[in-house]
């Protein structure tokens, strides 16, 4: 009986614990002498070590001399707090000799075993490709588009060919993504997403160009140029506790991984326009701007912004936008910041501000910041702030005059759907609230002031949607707002055309500016899922409803131009020869399409009266059968005339009352 | 495309049900219209222009199917309220009356007129069976026979050609030839992927359309059941039937009534469809019901057609000069 309750005691004795994940190695530390190594060690606890949790075992091992060796172990309390640590001190800079260079004791183990002779890594067999950008290659500069339908279990390509869209050979594929479809900045690939991670396609066939592993992937972002690529998963485990991974394209390698706990809007990490810096917020108190190909902390260290909020980047220069919230002694602050310099260009100090959000105009001329403002200031029960009487400021950075000279416009009403014009200077927003009637306000930026150049009342409008070329805008009304649709040019703020697409619940405009397109998408209504296709004067041109349970419609994008501002001025110049051979070509293709329909539609009839006569044969073969059945021939509905009966049947065509006031009086 | 038919013809409005239209159908010369609806009581109709001859009387529930011998003397009714009836079209007196283990959903006479094929739904305890009776036999009493169906119950059903098999449309899609007689299942055919929710077959029944809840309707053989074509719209289909003068095919349907949330009486969106046969593109529309569209037909001389839906209207349209000269390129 004993050994049997041994057994049980056996059981429940400790294990040692086989790794060691709460441990971490701290190396590229000075050396110094005995003197100076407790002063040494308070340093690094302080600077580095107590902030992310309780070191319960620190040790600088020292040499006979009572003379540092350089690095440091520590222990902490959770291996959460030694991974936390790990990710901010990595690479810190203790000065300007002394790097901190940071593993996990359970990584010694393999770094010590590694070999003593370097090998060259093998070289990876070259896979060619092909050319990824063939399709802007294509005769006639169509444009393609990515469809997901039949309740997102079928995807396909097509060749936007205005009117009859063919699918791109090989492109139709079952299953090619488990959530949605997404293209890279540039039009390159076509990301699809599956529980291991996500899949680049391209090329000509869309072919599987590379494979990243973030299981449970959510959510994806690209780097600007293509060369990154950013993953979110929410399924982190303790030994891969990372849910955002970064990743590049060429080669599938990861190149670096976070942790990520708060709530937070996505992208996390914004990046510059060339992908050479990526930074994100810890909000209220630092920036931190890595770079590439290091990816590690700019400067091997983060920027230190008390009560930081918010960062944005310039599209097309390396200036980024933060704002800082205002507190009891100070107020509130926009500071835009040339990196790498990190040089300060242009500071705006903003009063009695409860929130700010940042538009940068798409060419990066202008950036809009736009400020909530209030009247009051409350304090709630548990120190919240409450802001009453709220109002909005817009505040707008002119980025390419001299000291970035910033202007102000105020607006009394609730606004939303702030938007700019690309490659013009006018922008837009709703104004007002839906019970008393929304109105879409324009304002033009000209050079010395701002101004309001048209109110359209009585817009039941939730979003607007600019061409990506600038001057003509859609004010659509999506999704509960019943599909409404106003296409206008801004070069004379006229409406074009008025169009209504009931329940739609997207729109997009192709990368050209030619075609905007506004869909009915399965995953909020069940029903009526199509596409439809106008012009961007609103015409509407055709409808994509032959593809059943549409859920996402999206344009392939197209990289920027190779023309130069020159060369695009001499096209518009000479715009009429090139006209004139574009119609020609137009005519030959329309001319072209219509024989093909002429001619499948002769192979469809000739098909059909094969098939008809055949089952006519039968039919006649049975024809003593019939007559048998009925006793006379119904064949055709005359067959039996011979048995018609004739029947006459009254009915009143006219019924007309007359009015007798006296009858005729009957003679005695 | 001829898109404003409805300008031009002006439709004959028949109201005589208080509920949802379930089937609409002509007699063989094409001269009646019998309608039946969620309410018990069949009406009769002239199709010249639309006055009632009457309505039969007798049932107690939902009279989901109706149709009418070759020659048109008699009157086949089957009800939700596990009850068949057979009547005198001249008279509209019950003749014969059977009663089921649960409600009628298809009925049929089949082409010599001397049998009945009843198709009854699956409820509790009750599988979904098809009874074959001998209406020559007064009364007729138990079935000749019947045939259970053991797995997707079956939503639509018509005789094949000669009245050798039936040609059935199941809940899950499936479209089977059934030789009642000898128990057996001759052919089964996975066209659709959706419940079938109705079958018309073409004038000489070598061919048939069925419309179906997954959006489509499709041209059939009845020989081999193999597919021919196939007509696609945004909604489900609920009746569909093949023109007997011209090669087109015409569709009606609608939103399941859970799916109605803010398109609702939206105007418009119950249009009767036209497409061509052949060419599977639909080139016209026809507007006017308040509701999803629950049985069309077209005359038997093909130059009109009616619609039933679930507002309770029946519309008798003709077609103008401008639908018989129009041609697709």
């Amino acid at each position: 009986a004993r050994l049997e309750l041994l057994g049980d005691i056996l059981a429940e004795k400790p294990q040692e614990k086989k790794a060691i994940n709460n441990a971490l190695v701290l190396s590229g530390l000075p050396i110094v002498d005995s003197a100076r190594i407790e002063r040494l060690q308070v340093f690094i606890r302080d600077k580095f070590l107590d902030k992310h949790g309780e070191v319960v075992k620190f040790s600088m091992p020292t040499d006979e001399n009572g003379n540092s060796l350089g690095f440091a172990l520590c222990c902490f309390q959770t291996d959460q707090q030694a991974l936390d640590a790990l990710t901010d001190i990595q690479g810190a800079s203790l000065d300007k000799m002394h790097t901190l260079n940071v593993f996990k004791f359970s990584d010694f183990n393999r770094l010590a075993d590694a070999d003593d002779e370097w090998k060259p890594p093998e070289k990876a067999p070259f896979v060619d490709r092909g050319d990824l950008r063939s399709w802007l290659r294509e005769d006639r500069c169509h444009d393609q588009f990515g469809v997901l339908h039949t309740a997102g279990s079928v995807a396909t390509i097509y060749w936007h060919w205005p009117g009859d869209p063919q699918p791109v050979d090989s492109a139709t594929r079952n299953n090619w993504t488990e959530s949605r479809l997404h293209w890279s900045p540039l039009g390159t690939y076509l990301a699809t997403y599956h529980t291991k991670g996500i899949a680049l396609w391209g090329g000509e066939k869309f072919e599987q160009i590379n494979r990243f592993q973030h299981k449970n992937v959510q959510i994806i972002d690209f780097s600007p140029c293509e060369r990154y690529l950013v993953t979110f998963s929410p399924s982190v485990t303790k030994e891969d506790p990372h849910a955002i991974k970064m990743f590049e394209v060429d080669t599938g390698k990861m190149k670096r991984s976070f942790l990520h706990e708060q709530a937070a809007k996505w992208p996390v990490f914004k990046w510059s326009h060339k992908g050479e810096f990526f930074a994100r917020v810890q909000t209220g108190k630092a920036l931190q701007v890595f770079e590439t190909p290091s990816f590690s902390l700019l400067d091997k260290k983060s920027i230190s912004v008390q009560d930081v909020q918010d960062l944005s980047w310039s599209p097309t220069d390396n200036i980024l936008a933060y704002w800082i919230a205002e507190t009891d002694n100070q107020p509130a602050r926009v500071i835009l910041m040339t990196m790498p310099e990190k040089r300060e260009v242009a500071t705006k100090m903003l009063f009695n501000v409860a929130d700010c959000r940042m538009h940068w105009h798409p060419q990066g001329n202008y950036l809009c910041v736009r400020v909530n403002r209030y009247t009051k200031k409350k304090l709630d029960a548990d120190n919240t702030p409450k802001y009453i009487n709220i109002y909005t400021n817009f505040e707008v950075f002119r980025m390419r005059e001299k000291n970035i000279p910033v202007e102000k416009i105020e607006v009394t009403d609730a606004v939303s759907c702030f938007t700019w014009e690309p490659h013009g200077s006018k922008f837009a927003m709703v104004q007002g609230i839906a019970s008393k009637g929304l109105s879409v306000v324009f304002y033009q930026v000209n050079a010395h002031d701002i101004e309001k150049v048209k109110v359209l009342e009585k817009r039941n409008v939730n979003t607007i949607s600019w061409s990506p070329i600038g001057q003509h805008v859609v004010l659509a009304g999506l999704r509960s707002a019943n599909g409404g649709l106003e296409f206008i040019d801004t070069s004379d703020m006229k409406t074009t055309a008025n169009q209504e697409h009931f329940g739609a619940t997207d729109i997009e405009w192709d990368p050209t500016g030619r075609y905007v397109v506004t869909t009915v998408s399965f995953w909020h209504v069940k029903v009526d899922n199509a596409s439809h296709v106008y012009s961007s004067h609103g015409t509407l041109l055709y409808k994509l409803n032959k593809l059943e349970r549409i859920c996402q419609f999206a344009w392939r994008p197209r990289p920027p131009t190779l023309l130069s501002d020159e060369q695009i001025k001499n096209i518009k110049k000479n715009m009429k020869t090139y006209s004139r051979r574009f119609e020609k070509e137009d005519l030959q293709s329309s001319t072209r399409a219509s024989k093909e329909l002429l001619e499948k539609r002769a192979r469809l009839k000739t098909e059909y009266e094969k098939w008809r006569a055949k089952l006519l044969e039968k039919f006649r073969g049975e024809k003593q059968k019939r007559l048998e059945l009925r006793g006379v021939d119904t064949d055709e509905l005359d067959s039996n005339a011979q048995d018609f009966v004739e029947e006459t049947l009254e009915f009143p065509i006219k019924v007309e009352r007359i009015r007798i006031d006296k009858l005729p009086q009957v003679a005695e | 495309q001829l898109s404003q038919l409805n300008q031009i013809m002006k439709p004959i409005c028949l109201l005589g049900h208080m509920r949802s239209i379930t089937q609409v159908r002509f007699n063989r010369d094409g001269d009646l219209i019998f309608t039946c609806a969620k309410d018990p009581h069949p009406s009769i109709w002239f199709a010249l222009n639309g006055e009632r001859l009457g309505s039969l009387v007798g049932h107690n529930g939902a009279v989901w199917c109706v149709d009418c011998r070759w020659d048109s003397e008699k009157v086949l009714t089957g009800s939700a309220d596990n009850s068949a009836k057979l009547w005198d079209t001249e008279t509209g007196k019950c003749v014969l009356s059977v009663d089921t283990n649960s409600a009628v959903r298809s009925c049929g006479f089949d082409f010599a007129g001397t049998s009945a094929m009843l198709t009854t739904d699956k409820t509790m305890g009750y599988k979904c069976t098809i009874l074959l009776y001998d209406i020559r036999q007064d009364p007729a009493g138990q079935p000749a026979c019947q045939m259970l169906v053991p797995e997707s119950k079956i939503t639509s059903a018509v005789w094949g050609p000669l009245s050798r098999f039936l040609i059935t449309g199941h809940e899950n899609g499936d479209l089977c030839q059934m030789d009642v007689r000898a128990q057996k299942v001759i052919r089964t055919e996975k066209h659709h992927k959706g419940a079938i929710n109705d079958i018309r077959m073409y004038k000489d029944g070598t061919m048939f359309v069925t419309a179906s809840k997954d959006h489509t309707a499709r041209l059939i053989d009845s020989y081999e059941l193999q597919l021919f074509k196939t007509y696609k719209t945004e909604r489900p289909v609920n009746s569909a039937d093949i023109s007997p003068l011209r090669p087109h095919v015409l569709l009606g349907g609608g939103q399941e009534a859970q799916d109605v949330t803010t398109s609702g009486a939206h105007v418009g969106k119950f249009d009767a469809k036209f497409f061509h046969t052949v060419y599977e593109e639909e080139f016209a529309r026809v507007k006017g019901h308040f509701g999803p569209i629950n049985s069309v037909g077209f005359t038997p001389d093909g130059r009109g057609f009616v619609t039933g839906g679930e507002d309770g209207f029946v519309r008798l349209h003709s077609f103008d000069n401008d639908y018989f000269d129009f041609e697709f390129e």
